[in-house]
């Protein structure tokens, strides 16, 4: 038999009953549409952070298949005269890059490369000319100009800059006098927004502005893939000692590999915003259909189908789903550009500088957003719909036979969500899970664990009414007993709440124990009382050299006992570019925190003096390298393997870093440069007067960033608390998400009740009796799930430090325990649950009962 | 205090329902006065407004103007917790459907009225366990009541209504859902009941068995209470 539409009366029913409960269907609305909201906003961002990565390593890398290189000192300009000269017939071109800022482009950093004009045609798409002579004239600038740049005209527009217009570039602490020479004319969006960021000039301009006279740093090949493997053996056997030929891809995998990491973290962060709201219309729906419990069987004994019934209800919860959703998209597109703005910033300060502009037409992500919030409200829906259509015909099941069924279906559901909650839990703790595969997990503990609260609560309530009942009189028994006896609706409540405060405890755990982590890790390593740096470079990574003599200024200053240097710079390996920190603080052994070490501090410092390396966690991590391995550098002499002494904790970048002795450094590489300062400072001096005369004193030529121990903690601080920022804004929205679905889930529970609250005031119960029957319902509900959702909490909090965040950071964040966020938790459960509780009191309380008795 | 005193005395009673912008008065003017132990049946067609009589005599609904003496104090100038009060010291329901509370077994239901009074819990469970004998309910203290009866339900909701040992038992059409044996069953039960404790019964129905069993029958007719001649 083939049935095609519904009727139109029955249509009727399921839109009534919307109409009639507007204060439910709102309440659902708004959880899909937070729950789509964040969601599609994640992939706003997640969508442009990998765009903008794919432009801006297109617009470094261009074509070029290989590239030379030669450590931080750089390549010999000669060395690309002699390949050009060899007749070797490959295109080849060389690049020297330096990060800039610049006032008159926002100071916010930007990539300077130095590129040979003539050579580039072949490497990067910039520089195509089709039709227009723009690039050629502004090639002819190069060479007229000193301090010639060119920028897209994407730039120029938003910062109000023309060809001729004067600039200003920081460099190492110097600022240096540029023009803009030309603008360059994107062809289509996508090389406008590769463009942006990036300044061109000629490679002698930068080596100049940098100081790097006669000094590439790479030089890009494209190889032909035919023959390929004798062209490289011929261009390396041309190279000079220390050069060494490798893949371009290899630059940017690692760092494509971590922020994919990043990425699913804060995706599936998002999704559980949506989870607690697929809870929320579980819970709606669920409500829905007990409520028209007596009404689907009338309609079934008049024959109606069970298939019919089951399209009302799912049409009902698919309405509101569908438009939950589009408001949903909205909402997405409204915050995308704040989610934009935090995962940029959290890619800039732990993985890789870039800039992130919104993708500008998120067509994916909406599709992605619209059918996540139906596939949500579906899942939802189907279990009460399918419940619904089983509804007997004519005789109803009694409220109290559906209540002992539920009775039943609950020990079993609560045995399956033990079981399910346990597998889950040994899985996460004894299989080394993956990213995605630790979600599911981890999803698996927080369902289980929702089908088990009902039972809890059924085993609970009658204790309590035994120790209400004495202090408060016939409520405290009533209460109790009216939460347990109708636990087919208040168990997906509870349900619903628990996930949800659970999820909120996650989450604010993760974030203060990730903040205490990092302020207990830093009160380890910096020890020193000032620090310093060029002006704008890197707070944790700074790469620009300093002035030898502000350092020999500095180690003669009265007042100082002691200073030491650090070298940032990035070396070659064959896992692509890592980070050194190399530095000459005898006592830097002592002032780590590690992870894994063989021996003391000391000892371990001892090992790096003879020779041997440390390397931080997220780098061990990622290179799946442990103590006593070695890790093989790319050094001037060629390759060359370091044993790892011990691995520590570190939490600035998740790309990690290595860090070795300064002395060996300087042997092995050949570089003097000093990055960073620190200093001991002679007892009784006054730390900031000092900080301010070595501020005013040492930057007269080359602007220095002095600061001390204090500031640079706050700053430290500043830029960790930024990292987190993404993370912390989603669980605010999460716990909003939650705030709501406990709100709908106690409207609803109470708002069935008012037929029963007219019998009670009928009965003799006074305002003031409903107002705290009602509240104490509500807060009881709210406690228990509150209560239950402490542990929870605490294991999903255990999940993302322990295993999301090494997956996704690298690091493993230590728990540390703070009974705030339990409490503030409790307090949203009930709270919420006792807010929930004032509409339906108010109404019960000033609704006639005769009236209420006659109606509902 | 005197047998001549009226235990109830209603002067001037009004109600009316808005509906659509539209006045409908359901009660006019109605006067009526009880004596102590007297057992009243109003009789009236459907609509005439039997339940909204009783409804304002026990204070669950509210008059647009008259005066409801019972005790010596006028239900109408009461406020709401007044009235409350009021009702849960001094009256007892039996409503047209039962209106038992579905997640309370039936001891339970039988036992809220005099707990609301501060009856001692042990105290009031006696009561109620007596009272559910009596209405022939030994047994099924622990059911709910979706699983008892009609008729059972009813009765559940005799003993509930004496249950705190009230003034004055309000009826509406207690055996309106039942078939004639049971209803004339409960009907006995009813009477039987207050009687016995000495207690005042007021009663709608539209059955003129029932009301044969009254001391007094009054019509209710447009919004006007008017006594019936006694029938033969
Ligand atoms: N809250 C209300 N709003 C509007 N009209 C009402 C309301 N309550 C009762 N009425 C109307 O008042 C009239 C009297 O109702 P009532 O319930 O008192 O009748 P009744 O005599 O008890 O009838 P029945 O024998 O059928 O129970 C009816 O016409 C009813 O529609
Ligand atoms: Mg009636």
């Amino acid at each position: 038999m083939k049935r095609t539409a519904l009727a139109p009366s029955l249509i009727k029913v399921g839109w009534r009953y919307l109409l009639t409960h507007p204060l439910q269907s709102l309440l659902m609305l708004v959880g899909i549409a937070l729950g789509v909201g964040v969601a599609v906003s994640v992939d706003i961002a997640n969508a442009s952070a990998a765009q903008a990565f794919e432009l801006s390593t297109e617009a470094v890398a261009g074509k070029a298949t290989h590239y030379i290189s030669a450590g931080p000192l750089g390549l010999d300009e000669q060395t690309y005269v002699a390949l050009r000269t060899a007749g070797l017939e490959l295109p080849m071109a060389p690049v020297l890059s330096q990060l800039v800022t610049s006032p008159q482009l926002g100071d916010a950093p930007l990539q300077l490369m130095g590129i040979d004009p003539f050579a580039e045609q072949p490497f990067r798409s910039y520089l195509a000319n089709d039709d227009q002579d723009t690039p050629s004239s502004a090639l002819g600038a190069f060479y007229a100009i000193p301090g010639a740049v060119l920028l897209s005209t994407d730039m120029a527009e938003q910062y109000g800059l023309s060809e001729g217009s004067m600039l200003e570039l920081n460099i190492n602490g110097m600022a240096l006098p540029a023009m803009v020479a030309g603008l360059l004319q994107p062809r289509d969006t996508l090389s406008a927004q590769a463009l942006q960021g990036l300044l061109l000039a000629d490679i002698s301009t930068v080596q100049e502005f940098s100081g790097r006279l006669g000094r590439l740093e790479r030089i890009d090949l494209i190889l032909p893939s035919a023959n390929r493997d004798a062209i490289i053996a011929d261009l390396e056997s041309r190279l000079p000692q220390g050069a060494v030929l490798l893949q371009s891809e290899s630059r940017n995998q690692s760092v494509e590999q971590m922020t994919t990491a990043f990425r699913t973290n804060i995706t599936a962060l998002s999704l559980l915003g949506l989870v607690v709201g697929v809870f929320l219309i579980y819970n709606t729906v669920t409500f829905s259909v007990v409520q028209r419990r007596q009404s689907f069987g009338t309609l079934r004994a008049l024959g109606v189908s069970s298939r019919e019934i089951f399209a009302i209800v799912l049409g009902e919860a698919m309405l509101v789903g569908i438009v939950g959703s589009l408001i949903g998209l909205g909402l997405g597109i409204l915050m995308g550009r704040g989610s934009v703005a935090l995962v940029s910033q959290t890619i800039n300060d732990v993985f890789y500088t870039m800039t992130v502009r919104e993708v500008s037409l998120p067509t994916q992500s909406l599709v992605k957003g619209a059918l996540l919030g139906m596939l949500a409200t579906f899942v939802a829906a189907i279990i009460p719909a399918w419940e619904a259509a089983k509804s007997p015909p004519r005789r109803t099941l009694s409220r109290s036979q559906l209540e002992s069924v539920s009775r039943r279906t609950l020990a079993q559901a609560s045995l399956a969500g033990a079981l399910l909650a346990v597998a889950s839990a040994v899985a996460l703790a004894r299989l080394n899970l993956q990213l995605i595969p630790s979600f599911g997990a981890m999803f698996g503990v927080v369902i289980g664990a929702a089908l088990v609260a009902p039972f809890i609560m059924q085993v609970s309530m009658p204790l309590l009414a035994r120790v209400l009942a004495p202090l408060i009189g016939p409520l405290g028994r009533l209460a109790p007993r009216e939460v347990s006896a109708s636990a087919s609706r208040t168990s997906p409540a509870m349900a619903a709440l628990m996930v949800a405060v659970a999820v909120t405890i996650g989450g604010s755990l993760m974030v203060s124990s990730f903040r205490a982590s990092v302020v207990d890790w830093m009160e380890v390593i910096l020890r020193d009382d000032v620090y310093g740096s060029v002006a704008g470079a890197s707070i944790s990574e700074p790469q620009e050299a300093i002035a030898p003599e502000a350092l020999e200024r500095l180690q003669t200053w009265p007042g100082i006992e002691e200073a030491h240097y650090l070298r940032n710079v990035m070396v070659d390996s064959p896992y692509g570019p890592l980070m050194l920190a190399a530095n000459n603080n005898p006592d830097d052994g002592e002032e780590q925190v590690y992870f894994e070490a063989e021996g003391t501090g000391t000892e371990v410092w001892q090992a790096v003096q003879n020779g041997a390396v440390i390397i931080s966690e997220p780098l061990a991590n990622r290179l799946e390298l442990g103590l006593g391995d070695n890790i093989v550098l790319y050094t001037p002499d060629g390759p060359r393997d370091f044993p790892i002494a011990a691995i520590f904790s570190d939490y600035t970048s998740s790309r990690g870093n290595i860090t070795l002795w300064l002395d060996n450094y300087r042997a092995i590489w050949g570089d003097q440069s000093v990055t960073a300062f620190s200093a001991v400072v002679r007892a009784g001096t006054d730390v900031d007067a000092m900080v301010a005369e070595l501020q005013r004193e040492l930057s007269s030529e080359q602007l220095l960033h002095i600061r001390s121990n204090s500031t640079l903690r706050a700053e430290s601080l500043s830029v960790f608390d930024r990292t987190f920022l993404i993370s912390s804004a989603l669980h605010i929205i999460t716990t909003n998400v939650a705030f709501v679905g406990v709100l709908s889930a106690m409207l609803s529970l109470q708002l069935e009740k008012q037929r029963q609250m007219g019998i009670l005031k009928a009965i003799g119960l006074t305002v003031c009796q409903i107002w705290s029957l009602t509240l104490l319902e509500t807060g009881l509900i709210g406690a228990l799930s509150g209560l239950l959702a402490l542990p929870l909490g605490y294991v999903i909090a255990q999940v993302l430090l322990g295993l999301i965040n090494r997956r996704s950071f690298g690091w493993t964040l230590r728990m540390h325990f703070e009974t705030q966020p339990f409490a503030e938790a409790l307090l949203v459960a009930i709270a919420a649950a006792l807010l929930a509780g004032l509409y339906p009191a108010w109404r019960a309380s000033r609704r006639s009962a005769a009236n209420a008795m006659r109606f509902d | 205090m005197s047998a001549l005193t009226a235990l109830l005395r209603i002067h001037g009673l009004s109600k009316s329902y808005e509906e659509a912008g539209q006045r409908r008065p359901i009660l006019r003017n109605v006067d009526l006065e009880i004596q102590p132990g007297e057992f009243i049946a109003v009789l009236g067609s459907s609509g005439s407004g039997k339940s909204t009589f009783l409804n304002l005599i026990s204070g669950i609904d509210l008059a647009d103007s008259g005066e409801i003496w019972l005790q010596g104090q006028n239900l109408v100038t009461m406020n709401e917790a007044e009235r409350t009060l009021f009702r849960r010291n001094h009256i007892g329901f039996v409503f047209q459907f039962f209106n038992l509370l579905p997640t309370l077994t039936v001891l339970e239901n039988v036992t809220l009225p005099a707990e609301l009074r501060g009856t001692p819990l042990k105290q009031a469970q006696a009561r109620a366990t007596e009272l559910l004998a009596q209405v022939g309910l030994a047994g099924r203290e622990g059911s709910f009541p979706d699983r008892l009866s009609g008729g059972e339900q009813q009765r559940v909701a005799i003993a509930r209504a004496l249950s705190h040992d009230p003034l004055l038992v309000l009826a509406d059409e207690p055996t309106g859902n039942l078939d004639e044996e049971t209803g004339a069953h409960i009907m006995a039960l009813l009477e039987q009941l207050t009687r016995q404790a000495g207690k005042n019964l007021i009663m709608a129905t539209h059955n003129l068995e029932n009301a044969r069993l009254a001391d007094r029958t009054l019509r209710m007719h447009e919004g006007k209470l008017v006594s019936e001649p006694a029938r033969p």
